[in-house]
Parts: C-alpha cells; structure tokens; sequence
C-alpha cells in the first residue's frame, strides 16, 4: 500500500491494488493475465507504462505477456517516450544503440532505469493521496480462476536450490607507488603481452 | 537421453552474421535434441543459412517482417508454425527481442517460460532449466510441471559455450505472416548505431572496465587507452553509465553485458552484485580500488588496494615503454 500511496502523491489519480492469498507463487504468465484483467477492469486506457523486469527474477517477460493479452503493440526497454497524434514513439534501447519505434494507441510500453528523473511527491500532493480512490480486489473480482494463478497456475516445479560456488580471491596487496607492475607480470605471465 | 527436436530463436548482429547467444543455444540445443532447428524473422535469412548451419540447425523457418517491430508478427507467425511442427522445446536468448518474442509467444499459447536460465539439462522427457536469483549466489533449478508442449525457456548469455558442429548449410523455409492485428502496428522508424572501434565487449579476450571509482567521466579515457593497450574492449558499471559518463552499450552487469574474457580490469568499481554477474564468469580478475573492503575483492585473482588515478597512468605508461 505504501508504494500505491507514493504514486498517488506523485500525480497518479487513482489506483487498482489486487491483493490475494491466491497469488503466492504465480509466475510471469500468471501475473500478466492478472494484470491485464485489472487494466481491462480500469477501462478506457490508452498507455500502460511498465518497468522492463523484477529484481529478484528478471523474467523481463510480463510487460510483453501483458501486450499480447490485450491484443496491444508492446514497445519494449524505452529510454525515451513521446505521445502525440494519437501514437506512441520511443527510442528502444538495442544491443548496439537504439532504434525509434512507433505505434498508434493503445499500446504497452516498458521503460529503463533513466528514463525520467523521477519527481518527488510534494506535501500537497501526499495530502490529496489520502483521498484518491484505490480499488482493492480479488482474483475473483477480476473474473479469474485461482487455477491460473499462484503455485498452481505456475506450471514450474522447484527441484533445488543451492548456494552457488564462490569464486575465491586471489592475492590482494597494497599500492605503494610499484602496484602497477604487479599487474604487468600478471599480465605476462598470462601471456598476454 | 534427448529431446526429438528443439527450436531455436535466431537473431543476426549484421547481415550474414548470427549473434554470438544464437550460436551459444544452437550448440548446447544440439547436445538437447536429435533435430535442431531456427526460427529467424529479419532480413537476409539465406546469408545465414551458412553459419546457422555450421553449428547446428538443419533447418531456418524465415519470417520477413518489413520495418515492423519483430514482437508481435514473430509470435503469431512462430504461433502457427509450432502448431504444424510440435517442436519439444522451443528457446530464446535473453535478449531484447528474445525476450518480447517468448514473452508473446507464451501468453498467445498459454504456455509457462522458464526464464533468465543459466544451465539447461535434459533426462528423458524432464528438461530442467537452472537460473541464479537475486544477482547470483543462489541456484534455483525448475522443471515444467504437468504436460507442457512445447517447453518455453530463456537462456542468458555466456550460459554456453559457442562450437561449431561442422554442419553443411541449413534449408532456408519461407514462413507466412500471420497477421497479429493492432498488436502488429509497432514499426521500426529508424536505426542508430554507435561506432564501434575494436573488439566487442562479448568476444573480447581483455575487457577494461570503470566505475564510479574513476571519479569523473574526464578519467574514463584512462579505461580507454588501457583497452586499446591491451586490444580489448572498454567496459563500465551501471553506476557511470546511469551518470551518463559512457552510454548503455559500454554496460557489463545483469542489465548490460555479460563477458567472459580471458582477462577482466575493473577499475574504481566496487563490485555491486548485479555488476558481478556479469563478469564473474572471466578466466582472470583484476581489480583496482581505493577501498580494501570492496567487495569486488572477494573475486579478484589479483587485487590491488589504491588509487585508480596513481594506479591506471603508471600502468599505462609501463605497457607504452614495453611496445616500443
């Protein structure tokens, strides 16, 4: 709710929270029939605005599992975004640089860290947040089964989780003037130069 | 004990020339399954007919989608092919057309992704596909649980290793557009591409890497000029790139690059996770930073506890007198 409060007092008019037991354990997949369901819910929307992936996971497939629900152009890793003329133009980050994609309205479009600076709330703006309307509902609310979400709906089994094998140090000294030289040998010694 | 065939998603870094992640699954699909398959959409699919087929795929389905963004007409059309052919397994590369193309994919068949995957095993029909979360120091392996066709998965790169198989050319097939409707209204208006001077980033032998350590985007050129020293590549962290000293494409780290060189510099860089994620898999470590306590350190086969900008000039200077 926290988050939901931030984003109000940041200019968001309204908020739609769906919060459910049901949910634990649901996939990408399942959380973006969810969240197209909630958006379908909300009505006359024109632009969904998604970050490109979690922190935990970085599935990065939801903002598109999203587009395809709803039948939408999804304009995916934007670095840049401009509305106008009833479309949608961003510059999309590539491996090499970026290209500039367009598509008329309504579409998804997910964004990279930098996008924007993000601005912060005023008092005035955290004030009126505690007024803006915040529609709490169910997984059944939104006319979804509790099959296609959670464990369940997940359709993936964990079979192990370790810890991963730590690469150990090497030597470690201090600089004092000849440290440099140090990385030459090691450098010739891996004939390298 | 294998899969019968296995599909994987190509892309092209230039006419004629996979990308390094597409020849990374081809290679580890042919260890997978009896048939290795393609699935390109792009332009020039006969100048990849060759290499793709070098390292494994017998066959190129083909999609020409014009100046449209390739996420919504490769689903439909990969959709439809899917249903004629009943690959087992279908896979992608953690990229960003990889990832909106499975992304689609999935939700257009209702189908689960097993995503971000680091290790891929097969033992008769259960495919398990391994993945590390929270930036890298706990494995997770997971199957597709119930009756799941075809298998979907993402893979990272770096996760394999690129080979040649010694295959003749792959048959190119000619696939039909689907068409996806206004989801299939995102067009490609223009291209840019930043120059590209030396190896890159991916295949470099040495990667010379900044970060924040560096102190001002003014002392990026010492990275720079010990790439070009060492014929490497020039490499930084998220937090100069976000600071805007280098752009995005300099990136190493979960969100930019993953290498792994023979030699790895990390200059004024303190070892975030998600920076080490994507270099902790080099031959070699090196690491300069003021502070003994980087974490960093805990990976480096050779540390050195100073001042970058005492440390990298003498360096510099030392590797100049070698050459001549």
């Amino acid at each position: 709710m926290q988050g939901i409060r931030s984003a109000l007092a940041m200019g968001a008019a309204k908020a739609i929270l769906v919060s459910d037991d049901v949910l634990a354990g649901t996939d990408a997949l399942g959380t973006a029939k969810v969240l197209a369901a909630a958006i379908r819910r909300a009505g006359e929307v024109d632009l969904v605005l998604t970050a490109t992936e979690s922190t935990d996971g970085y599935t990065g497939t939801v903002p598109a599992q999203v587009a395809e629900l709803l039948g939408w152009p999804s304009l995916t890793f934007a670095k840049a975004v401009d509305i106008g003329d009833g479309k949608v133009k961003i510059e999309r980050q590539t491996e090499k640089g970026y290209n500039v994609v367009e598509a008329p309205l309504p579409a998804v479009v997910s964004v990279t860290a930098g996008v924007v600076e993000p601005r912060y709330p005023s008092f005035k703006g955290i004030m009126a947040a505690k007024n803006k309307p915040v529609d709490e509902v169910s997984v059944a609310d939104l006319g979804l089964d509790a099959g296609q979400v959670g464990w369940a709906g997940a359709r993936q089994e964990i079979t192990d989780v370790r810890q991963a094998e730590e690469r150990e140090a090497g030597e470690k000294i201090e600089d004092e003037g000849d440290a440099h030289e140090k990385i030459v040998a090691f450098l010739e010694q891996l004939k390298v130069i | 004990m294998a899969l019968s065939k296995v599909w994987v998603f190509a892309e092209a870094d230039s006419p004629g020339k996979p990308t390094s992640l597409t020849l990374e699954l081809l290679t580890k699909a042919r260890e997978m399954a009896g048939t290795v398959e393609a699935f390109y959409a792009g332009a020039d699919p006969d100048g990849l007919a060759g290499p793709l087929g070098e390292f494994g795929a017998a066959t190129v389905y083909a999609l020409d989608t014009g100046d449209s963004l390739i996420g919504a007409p490769a689903a439909a059309a990969l959709a439809e092919l899917i249903g004629e052919h009943q690959p087992d397994a279908v896979v992608f590369g953690a990229s960003y057309d990889g990832r909106d193309v499975c992304g689609r994919l999935s939700a257009r068949l209702d189908l689960p992704v097993l995503s971000n995957g680091m290790t891929w095993e097969v033992d008769g029909d259960t495919v398990t596909v391994g993945t590390a979360i929270f930036g890298g120091n706990t494995l997770v392996d997971a199957v597709y649980a119930g009756a799941v066709a075809p298998k979907l998965a993402i893979f990272r790169p770096k996760s394999f290793t690129a080979e040649p198989g010694g295959g003749g050319p792959a048959q190119v097939v000619a696939v039909k557009s689907v068409d996806a409707g206004h989801a299939g209204e995102a067009r490609v208006l223009d291209v840019h591409e930043a120059e590209q001077e030396g190896p890159k980033l991916e295949e470099a032998a040495v990667v010379v890497s900044g970060g924040r350590g560096l102190g001002g985007a003014e002392n990026y050129q010492l990275v720079e000029s010990l790439a070009k020293l060492l014929k490497g590549a020039a490499g930084a962290s998220r937090a100069i790139v976000d600071a805007g000293w280098v752009p995005y494409s300099h990136q190493v780290g979960q969100t930019g690059k993953t290498v792994k060189p023979k030699v790895y510099i990390a200059a004024g860089i303190s070892g975030a996770t998600q920076h080490m994620v994507g270099m902790k898999g080099s031959d070699n470590i090196i690491a300069i930073n003021k502070d003994p306590e980087a974490a960093i350190f805990t990976i480096a086969d050779l540390g050195i506890v100073g001042d970058v900008h005492k440390v990298m000039p003498k360096l510099i200077e030392a590797l100049k007198a070698r050459q001549g």
